[in-house]
């Protein structure tokens, strides 16, 4: 079972690695168009890892391998060790010990919540656990109603405590917020983040909603075009996308031209430093894009115009969000830029269009090497 | 103002709407055209459409009298006639089975007919009361295979049948109309008793039954069954079609009795025909020599007008030794049902 | 989203107008037969004679033989078809669904033929064994398997629409849940097509009620066949009455069963689907997939094409005589047949899924009778009707295309029931708030929708107007010969070549029209959300 020298390393409840797939289209392999290129994900046991990128990235058909009810074309998945698909092996779906959670929850229209959630836990004993599992997502005064009878954010925890039940070794939860309108969003992910905290669940997110994954998520994965771009901590993914598509898919950066002396860039705000790779190695050298997160801008509002290597925006406008306040500005080149302060600094309501302001960063920043064109 | 969206027309749903409106129009239209106009001769048709269409054809060509000829079972149509009351579109009904007739006639939902009709033919072929008579004449025959059987070896009279001899070599078609009558022709003749015991003897001889006559026919030429019992006239529609190499033949029992029933076909005037002379002038026109003729021609049945040849193929009706039967005695098919029922034949 | 909102308000008054025109519409034929049954003293007669209970006892235990054995035929075909990678799965779904356009009375006798005792099987087989019979096949057995035969599709057309339209996700829920291949069957899959199964399973069980051609010809006496021999026997219509009258009771019967079924496994509004199924492969069980296709099609269509084509081949002399003009009365009455009778059932169906309550289900139940009761009974009573009544429309289209929407009506109702019930009522609120009136609410966002479901309805009234002959006999214009008249008197009149002919052209008219019905790629799926 333990490898050797697994010895003292807590074994991954679930780990996949070099998952690739294709699909046909036009009844052919295309070759060209990988669903999933290489995929690996490790994820410890007790943790909430997040697989976030955009629809049609391959997040579903990630959770569908790892589930079983797709077939891989190469890779590995192991559940607690073991391994389920790879190797010559494939373990069917029901013989694995692992939950999905439906986007559209699947709930079986016929019958009861209770028997839902009784479904994986055949027999008089799993009645029980059933029941105590609709307690534990507070529906048991509605155990007697069929899925159409509840409302979404109910139908949502059954699914949930349906996943639950059997104790899976991992559960998957493929955008289980996504069919939420948006007020109820919020408050169901935090119960449902707490209450898989609390059983100490192993659970796989998957999401096209940044926030939604830097809320409640321990690791993240950043999905993009089948391949894993960067995966780590919410924090240092927000401060180092890996990339300038992950970047893109995250928002809320500004990108500047750059050139790169392997430690500082010079660009139009002025010399920056130069976070390292996320990924290890050495910083790019000649020309780069300056990735410069909205809230990673410090703003300086009343700057003395002939303050030198630090070339003043002209203000264009300012948008009150309640916490923080979106400023906006264009460059000397006239290139915009954004920046987001908080909301607490007093200086915020005098500032008015047309006025210049100082942009700098706040630490060293990612560059990504710029492709001349 | 131009409109914002161009939606396009689902064409299916304009398609279902114009089909309602049409359907609805033309039904409305059909209610309004279909009842015939007075003097148009209704007839109630329980034969075949191919024999009878081109005699009525013929019918109106020479009288001007316009037909409207209705085709159905010779049961159905004497029920739809009793349901239809007094207010039946029916002139006269044409049926195959002297039972049908016999039980209109005793619903009383037929006329008398003038004596120059019903002196036409025998008085056998005709009710006693003069409200239907026999048009032509279908003849009760074993039918025999000629490779495996001759004449000689056939039984005599019906109750040969329950000879163990003839265990699974025989056939018969129990749901079968003609049959039928033939079976309440034994019950008549011989009383229940004895037309029970003789489906029982036959039964236990373990007869193929048969949908209907021509299954017969065609099963005691493949040597299927050696012989069966069935109508007279199916023979030569399968020698017209397969020429005298078709190995079956017919006999009519030596030893007479039911075995030698001879059906009718006739019509009679229905007693709230809106057109009774027009009515008579049809079932005249059926007893003519022109139609008789035809009729022995063409279905090798029995003309029953005295004087016209049967096809030389068939049987003369001389040589047949019928039973001494009413033939509109023939009705209590219910009975015969019964019984048939209750031996297990049906 | 639940959607009992509606279920609190009153059906419009037109709605409600329609319901009751149908209703009485249905009821005509129950009218004739208590007043000629009570009248005539028939149903005292029916029922103190012992036979009667004989004939009642085969008479259910054939129509619940027939109703399971067309849902076990008709379940695995449909999967088979909608969700499997069968080979040739295009063609088959189109010729599995055509036996409903066999006349019982053809599939009856080609099956006596092949399969009698010493029939064409029998005497294949007799070089090589030497059996000189084969198993009765006479009385139950033998109408049992035609009847199935000729019913399953109704199953296996209401089983393949709803296959097309259930979530594949909810079998791949069950599957993570740990349910293995039977347990997923059992406790997912079944359930769900269950309404299917009902829908069609009653359709094939009235069927049997009313059958006669099957039960006739292969010799088993139920009360259709009774009617048919108290009339034909000794034109005692009161007798036949009662026998009749005992008919509409078993028909209430079973419908009475189905709702109770119906209402332990309610379709749940919503439950469409998500995710498009994948098909199974079969891979070597290909071959016993497509043995038990062919071993379908082999006795309920193959069979009676190919005694058609023996027969046409042995005699074609005037085969074709007048088929032309006999093939466009029968797709002009059945057209007009089929579009009444559909129009007929939308209110029915509106009726019973968006405002269920003990009228509705009354209504519903009249709305069935017709179809229980052999063509001969329905024709004889709309005999008496239109002759006391409305003397103008006897014997007129009119009054055909009224008899066959009486006959056939809940054909059509299920197919619409089954698109409506996932139809949210919000849409016409919806529709109703953007300022349509009725005529454009129904015309541009109720029809559409319903559409799928028009579409068999139209289709399995079409097929059966076709093939109806008792009732067009007695009621059609006098001189319109349809194609079923042809057949008849064909065979009646020895013309075997004319009659098979004019089969040969009924069945394809019919798998024509189901070809546009069932066009590849379009199953008959309700169009939902």
């Amino acid at each position: 079972m333990f490898g050797a020298g697994a010895g003292a390393v807590p074994e991954a409840a679930l780990r996949c690695r070099a998952i690739e797939k294709r699909f046909l289209s036009n009844g052919r392999l295309d070759p060209d168009r990988p669903v999933l290129a290489g995929v690996d994900l490790e994820v410890p046991p007790g943790s909430l890892t997040a697989v976030l990128g955009p629809s049609g990235g391959g997040k579903t058909t990630l959770l569908r391998i790892v589930a079983g009810l797709e077939t891989a074309d190469a890779g590995e998945v192991r559940v607690l060790g073991e391994t389920v698909t790879g190797k010559g092996v494939f373990v069917p779906p029901e013989s694995r010990r692992v939950g999905l959670v439906f986007q559209e929850y699947a709930l079986f229209p016929h019958l009861s919540a209770l028997d839902n959630v009784a479904f994986g836990v055949p027999g008089p004993a799993g009645l029980t656990r059933a029941w105590g599992a609709l307690q534990m997502v507070g529906l048991s005064e509605v155990a007697s109603h069929r899925p159409h009878e509840l409302s979404g954010g109910e139908q949502q925890r059954v699914a949930l405590a349906r996943a639950l039940a059997p104790e899976p070794a991992v559960v998957l939860l493929d955008e289980p917020f996504s069919n939420l309108d948006a007020p109820r969003r919020a408050g169901v992910r935090e119960e449902v983040a707490q209450l898989l905290r609390r059983l100490d669940a192993t659970a796989v997110l998957v999401t096209h909603d940044r926030e939604e994954a830097f809320l409640l998520a321990d690791q993240v994965v950043l999905l993009l075009d089948g391949r894993v771009v960067r995966s780590g901590k919410p924090e240092e993914l927000a401060r180092n996308p890996g990339s300038r598509a992950g970047a893109e898919f995250l928002g809320e950066t500004n990108f500047l031209p750059g050139e790169s002396d392997g430690k500082t860039a010079l660009c139009e705000i002025g010399r920056v430093e130069i976070l390292p790779p996320a990924s290890g190695g050495k910083p790019p050298r000649g020309p780069v894009e300056v990735l410069l997160p909205l809230d990673g801008l410090l703003v300086e509002p009343f700057v003395d115009e002939e303050r030198a290597g630090s070339p003043a925006a002209v203000l264009t406008r300012t948008a009150f969000h309640g916490a923080f306040q979106l400023i906006e500005a264009r460059l000397p080149s006239g290139r915009p830029i954004a920046a987001r302060s908080p909301a607490r600094d007093a200086w915020q309501g005098l500032l008015r269009p047309g006025q210049r302001v100082g942009l700098r960063p706040a630490g060293p920043v990612p560059v990504f090497p710029r492709s001349r064109t | 103002m131009k409109p914002i969206f161009n939606i396009e027309k689902k064409p299916s749903t304009a398609r279902f709407g114009r089909l309602a409106a049409a359907a609805i129009v033309l039904t409305a239209a059909a209610g309004c055209t279909g009842t015939p106009e007075p003097e148009t001769l209704t007839i109630y048709c329980g034969r075949g459409e191919s024999l009878v269409g081109p005699v009525v054809e013929a019918f109106q060509a020479e009288t001007g009298i316009q037909v409207a000829i209705r085709y159905g079972g010779t049961a159905d149509l004497a029920a739809q006639i009793l349901e239809e009351g007094d207010e039946s579109p029916a002139d006269v009904y044409y049926g195959q089975d002297a039972g049908a007739l016999g039980q209109l006639a005793g619903e009383g939902r037929l006329s008398p007919l003038p004596d120059a009709i019903l002196d036409r033919v025998p008085a056998r072929f005709r009710d006693p009361d003069g409200r239907w008579v026999g048009t032509t004449g279908r003849a009760r025959v074993f039918v025999y295979n000629t490779e495996l059987l001759t004449p000689e070896d056939l039984p005599d009279t019906i109750q040969g049948f329950t000879d163990p001899r003839w265990k699974g070599r025989i056939g018969w078609a129990p749901t079968n109309g003609s049959f039928q009558a033939f079976v309440t022709a034994v019950r008549l003749l011989e009383g229940e008793e004895a037309a029970r015991a003789w489906l029982e003897g036959v039964l236990a001889n373990e007869p193929v039954a048969y949908p209907n006559n021509s299954a017969i026919y065609q099963a005691v030429a493949d040597g299927e069954v050696e012989l069966a019992l069935s109508n007279h006239y199916y023979l030569f529609r399968f020698l017209v079609q397969h020429g005298d190499a078709f190995a079956a033949r017919t006999v009519s029992p030596r030893g007479g009795g039911a075995g030698g029933l001879i059906n009718i076909s006739g019509g009679g005037v229905v007693n709230t025909a809106a057109n009774p002379e027009a009515a008579e002038r049809f079932l005249a026109y059926l007893l003519t020599e022109a139609v008789q003729e035809r009729f022995a021609g063409e279905t090798y049945e029995y003309p029953l007008v005295p004087g016209i040849a049967t096809d030389p193929a068939v049987t003369p009706l001389s040589e047949i030794n019928p039973p001494d039967l009413e033939l509109g005695d023939l009705d209590d098919l219910r009975g015969t049902l019964d019984l048939l029922r209750e031996v297990g034949a049906i | 989203m639940s959607i009992p909102a509606r279920r609190t308000r009153w059906p419009s008054r037109r709605l409600r107008a329609a319901g009751i025109v149908v209703a009485a519409m249905c009821l005509l034929p129950l009218v004739y037969l208590a007043g000629r049954a009570v009248a005539g003293g028939g149903l005292l007669d029916v029922l103190l004679r012992e036979r009667s209970f004989g004939i009642a006892g085969r008479t259910l235990l054939l129509t619940a033989a027939v109703a399971l054995g067309s849902a076990g035929l008709g379940l695995p075909l449909a999967w088979l078809t909608a969700r499997t990678d069968l080979p040739g799965r295009r063609i088959l779904t189109g010729l599995l669904a055509l036996p409903l356009a066999v006349p019982s009375y053809v599939a009856a006798f080609t099956v006596a033929t092949a399969l009698g005792p010493r029939g064409l099987l029998q005497r294949a087989l007799e070089p090589f064994t030497g059996w000189e019979r084969l198993p009765e096949i006479y009385g139950f057995p033998g109408a049992f398997l035609v009847l199935v035969l000729l019913n399953y599709p109704y199953v296996y057309l209401a089983a393949r629409a709803r296959f097309a339209v259930m979530d594949a996700s909810l079998e791949d829920a069950a599957r993570v849940l740990g349910a293995g291949r039977w347990r997923r069957f059992r406790r997912v899959t079944l359930p769900l097509l269950s309404t299917a199964l009902l829908s069609g399973g009653l359709l094939a069980a009235l069927y049997t009620l009313s059958d006669f051609g099957a039960v006739s010809l292969l010799r088993y006496e139920t009360f259709t066949w009774a009617i048919y021999n108290q009339v034909r026997g000794s034109l005692d219509r009161h007798t036949a009455a009662g026998l009749a009258l005992l008919l509409v009771f078993a028909t209430l019967l079973v419908l009475t069963a189905a709702s109770r079924f119906e209402s332990a496994s309610r379709p749940s509004p919503g439950a469409v689907q998500a995710r498009p199924p994948r098909l199974h492969r079969l891979g070597g069980w290909k071959w016993a997939g497509l043995a038990l296709a062919s071993g379908v099609l082999l006795p309920a269509l193959v069979l009676p094409v190919g005694v058609c084509l023996y027969w046409l081949i042995q005699a074609p002399a005037g085969a074709g005589t007048g088929l032309f003009a006999a093939l466009g009365r029968t797709g002009f009455v059945s057209l007009l047949a089929a579009v009444a009778t559909t129009a007929l059932a939308v209110p029915v169906a509106f009726l019973t899924v968006r405002f269920p309550s003990r009228r509705s289900s009354a209504l519903r139940a009249i709305s069935h009778i017709g179809f229980g009761l052999p063509g001969l009974v329905v024709g004889l009573s709309l005999v008496f009707f239109a002759v006391n009544v409305a003397p103008f429309l006897y014997q007129t289209l009119a009054l055909l295309v009224f008899a066959y929407a009486v006959h056939m009506l809940p054909q059509a109702i299920a197919p619409v029931e089954a698109t409506l019930g996932p139809l949210s009522p919000r849409l016409d609120d919806a529709a109703r708030s953007l300022g349509a009136r009725w005529l454009r609410r129904h015309r541009r966002i109720t029809l559409p929708l319903l559409g799928p479901g028009l579409a068999s309805g139209l289709a399995l009234v079409f097929l059966t107007s076709v093939k109806e002959l008792p009732a067009t006999l007695m009621l059609a214009p006098t001189g319109y010969a349809t194609l079923a008249t042809t057949v008849w008197s064909a065979a009646e009149n020895v013309e075997l070549g004319r009659a098979a002919a004019a089969s040969l052209v009924l069945l394809l008219f019919c798998a024509a029209t189901l070809l546009v019905v069932l066009r590849p790629g379009r199953p008959l799926r309700p169009a939902v959300r």
